[in-house]
């Protein structure tokens, strides 16, 4: 196709501006999709970390916040519950499990988590999945603690290392338990969830932290000893519900809801995840509008440059005309240039997004707890790029009719 | 298929009438021009007298308001743009006075390319040398008997004298009917012009094309068969000073 | 040469259209068996949890004390937690309307929820009847907008035995198994008027 081989010629004798152009377009197509693929990728991670668990129950907040900081570990309770009305709803008919939450603590910007010894053989996450054990084994004594996978490779710790915890969720806490260190019992394998990101203690580990421990001053050493049975919880943060039966989670939801003893709040995880999705759909919409308009600047230089070289580029019209190109030949070879640019840039784009991903995706892992997994464009995506490439299709008209327009008033006539 | 009348002359052109604009005045009035096949016709006028114009209107790239233009047996009056545009290709090369090649090409691109876009001078091209650029190299090399350089360089590389060359080059391919030739010496030295002339009747007597030369140099008019004045073709026309 | 690229895309043709009209063919023979269902139809015509209420008269009625009266709901909502199922739609093809209660996810598409016939199910009160909600599952995940607006739900529905033993008081006794409605979801369509 001449068309193809005059436009590619042309362009090559024009590189700068035509790298520029292409790479302003490169960088627009990796901006949306990029955006593009974190909306997605945040959404099922969201979804990945929450299965098989029917209640959640925390202090009475708000239901995203409570799914937030007991399930993903982001933001804090506002308040505790009492034990005592854990104990009391664990114990109801139709309750198949549940899991005790305690929050509050952290390890040099990881967070610390009380819970049973429950959590490992009944907590799911993606689909039905357990947490399963690299290396140890869930703890046994009151300070040991059973680290996720990305803490083990962050702080490069073993079973049997020592770790303090500090008071506080803040990434660095001037109230350190020093007096009372964990040692490590076990190690998981990697979830991809924020389980990877979590110290795992025994909640008469929690209690036994702060005894003696009021705001950031130690009281006097305590006489007791710490075993279990003297360190039981008087409260923790939230807790999780299995049922025997899914048609009862409105019945208990309600009970748990109308608690008397204590105002409590009992959220459907699905249905938070989907208030959640919402949220974060305002947000979403705002930066897709965003990268739009970056696509559109990248368009409209390209085809600033392009009105710009017209007019050096008149002789080459009439030259073409006169060995015997119609006008329509002179139009479609703007336009195949200035498609040929977007391809070439939506491939670099690629690129440069592909690269992105791969070389920021443990650090976003690590600090988000959000996986971005390297995958083809879906069709959302692809859809992108199709009315990407029609509307440069559009721009190119712009210039191959000023094009047109100027070779109807030269003829052959060569300006110089 | 465009069914050409066969005449015995290749431009014919009665009472043309042409204004670039509608509401300027008219660089054509009133005139007419008869070439006969084969024929080297020399063409001569002051700028401003109407040349290029006549050359756009011969060519088929414009239209005239009023007028008769048969070119190579077709009626132009009654062809649509795209159909002169194929006639053109088919039939007729250009050299112009300057800037006659696309500089993002190469010297053999740019001689093949009236071959791009028509099928019978490419037909014409692989009959003589086998393949287009076999026949590309041999008008080159004819054109310069003594050159040394690559043909595969880019354009910017040449001399004035030397792109013309090319330009005839890019103009004989395909052995056309009709060559144009608008004052394509005018930018050579006193060597480089008596070299082109001598190449130039030397490729068209061997293809019997026709040749229309326009010049305001006087110099060349013995090599012609007829000398014409654009006064005459174009009578009612006051010079524009 | 030619003629091979004739062949490839006359089968091609031809292995399109097979498919196209299989679907088509397959979809029609699939509605046919499909009965379009209301909530109500879920309940089995002697059940009637009121009833208590439905028997007294005016008078009667006002006439409870406090305790008799949260005595009364109490038992109604027993009854309501152990509403027994309509057996017959046991293996029948149903289309019903509904809100969505997601439970499950496979990455973000939705694999298994409940389905009640109002939003909101969760936050008014009295919750539903257990044969007001279906435990939906679906074999590949589908794609699920917006928890707000209504759905088609297509798909077989199974039951599983009740056994709500009511004492004399009308308060449940014995085993709870749970009466249930589960569905093996086909298609879930977006609900329009």
């Amino acid at each position: 196709m001449k068309l193809r081989l005059l436009a590619k010629k042309s362009l090559i004798s024009r590189r700068s501006t035509a790298i520029l152009t292409i790479f302003s377009i490169a960088m627009s197509v990796a901006l949306l999709l990029g955006v593009e693929k974190v909306r997605v990728n945040a959404q099922s991670s969201f979804a990945n970390t929450i299965s098989g668990t029917d209640l959640i129950v925390g202090a009475r907040s708000g239901s995203i916040q409570l799914l937030l900081y007991s399930v993903f570990r982001i933001g804090d309770a506002t308040n505790n519950i009492s034990f005592k009305s854990y104990q009391d709803i664990a114990q109801q008919k139709g309750v198949k499990w549940t899991i005790p939450i305690s929050l509050g603590d952290s390890h040099r910007g990881f967070r610390v988590m009380g819970t049973s010894r429950d959590y490992f053989s009944v907590y799911q996450y993606g689909e039905k999945r357990t947490l399963e054990f690299a290396s140890g084994k869930q703890f046994e004594g009151v300070f040991d603690a059973v680290i996720g996978a990305e803490v083990a490779n962050a702080l490069n710790y073993a079973i049997g290392d020592q770790v303090i915890v500090s008071h506080g969720t803040g990434s660095a806490s001037f109230a350190q338990h020093k007096d009372k260190p964990f040692i490590i019992s076990g190690i998981l394998k990697h979830t991809g969830t924020p389980v990877d990101r979590t110290l795992h203690v025994s909640l008469a580990g929690i209690e036994a932290m702060h005894v003696n421990w009021q705001g950031a001053v130690k009281k006097r050493k305590a006489s007791k000893a710490l075993t279990e049975a003297n360190l039981q919880p008087e409260s923790i943060t939230a807790f999780l519900v299995g049922l025997d039966s899914k048609i009862a989670s409105f019945k208990m939801q309600r009970y748990i809801n109308e608690y008397k003893a204590e105002p409590l709040l009992a959220i459907f995880p699905g249905i938070a995840l989907y208030e959640l999705w919402d949220l974060m759909s305002v947000a979403e919409k705002a930066l897709l509008i965003i990268s739009m308009f970056v696509v559109l600047a990248a368009l409209t230089g390209m085809l600033a440059v392009s009105l710009a070289g017209l007019n050096e580029r008149r002789r080459e019209v009439a030259i073409l005309r006169s060995v015997g190109a119609s006008h329509w030949h002179i139009m479609g070879l703007l336009i195949t240039e200035t498609v040929l640019l977007t391809v070439v840039g939506i491939l670099l784009g690629l690129a440069l997004l592909y690269f992105g991903i791969w070389f920021a995706q443990p650090i976003i892992e690590k600090t988000y707890g959000l996986f971005i997994p390297v995958t083809a464009p879906n069709i959302r995506e692809l859809g992108m790029v199709c009315v990407l490439l029609i509307a440069s299709l559009i721009v190119g008209l712009v210039p191959a009719y000023r094009a047109y327009k100027n070779s109807l008033a030269d003829g052959m006539s060569i300006r110089s | 298929m465009i069914e050409p009348v066969l005449k015995p002359t290749l431009i014919d052109l009665q009472d043309v009438d042409f204004a670039w604009h509608a509401k300027a005045q008219p660089a054509i009035k009133s005139a007419h021009l008869q070439v006969e096949k084969h024929k080297h016709v020399f063409l001569r006028g002051a700028s401003g007298s109407g040349k290029s114009t006549l050359l756009n209107i011969i060519g088929g790239i414009v239209t005239p308001q009023h007028g008769q233009v048969n070119i190579v047996g077709h009626d132009f009056c009654q062809l649509k743009g795209l159909q002169k545009d194929r006639v053109r290709a088919d039939h007729i090369g250009f050299i112009f006075q300057q800037f006659n090649l696309i500089p993002y090409l190469s010297i053999l691109e740019n001689v093949i390319l009236p071959c791009r876009f028509s099928k019978l001078r490419r037909d014409n091209a692989i009959k003589r040398s086998g393949s287009v650029l076999e026949e590309a190299t041999y008008l080159l090399n004819r054109l310069y008997p003594k050159g040394k350089f690559s043909f595969h360089r880019t354009t910017s590389e040449l001399s004035v004298g030397q792109q013309q060359r090319v330009a005839a080059a890019r103009a004989l391919i395909g052995q056309p009917q009709l060559i144009i030739a608008d004052e394509p010496t005018s930018s050579l030295d006193y060597d480089a012009r008596e070299a082109f002339m001598a190449l130039l009747f030397d490729e068209i007597k061997q293809s019997g094309s026709t040749l229309l030369y326009v010049s305001h140099d006087p110099t060349h008019q013995h090599l012609f068969d007829s000398v014409v004045d654009m006064s005459l073709i174009n009578p009612h026309l006051e010079l524009a000073l | 040469m030619k003629n091979i690229n004739v062949t490839y895309s006359h089968f091609l043709l031809v292995w399109a259209l097979t498919i196209v009209l299989s679907c088509f063919i397959g979809s029609k023979a699939f509605a046919a068996d499909i009965t379009e269902i209301d909530w109500e139809v879920l309940i089995p015509q002697d059940w009637n949890p009121n009833q208590a209420f439905e028997d007294m008269t005016d008078e009667e009625y006002y006439a409870l004390s406090e305790t008799e009266l949260v005595i009364l709901e109490q038992s109604v909502q027993a009854m309501f937690d152990a509403a027994p199922v309509v057996e017959a739609f046991d293996g029948q093809q149903v289309r019903i309307p509904g809100f969505v209660l997601p439970l499950e996810f496979s990455g973000t598409l939705l694999k298994e929820f409940l389905l009640v016939p109002y939003f909101g199910a969760c936050t008014h009160t009295p919750p539903p009847p257990a044969n007001q909600i279906i435990y939906g599952k679906l074999k590949t995940g589908a794609k699920f907008e917006s928890i707000y607006l209504p759905v088609w739900i297509t798909g077989t529905l199974s039951t599983t035995r009740s056994q709500s033993e009511l004492t004399e008081s009308g308060v449940a006794n014995g085993v709870d198994v749970q009466s249930a409605y589960a569905m093996d979801v086909q298609l879930i369509e977006p609900y329009i008027e």
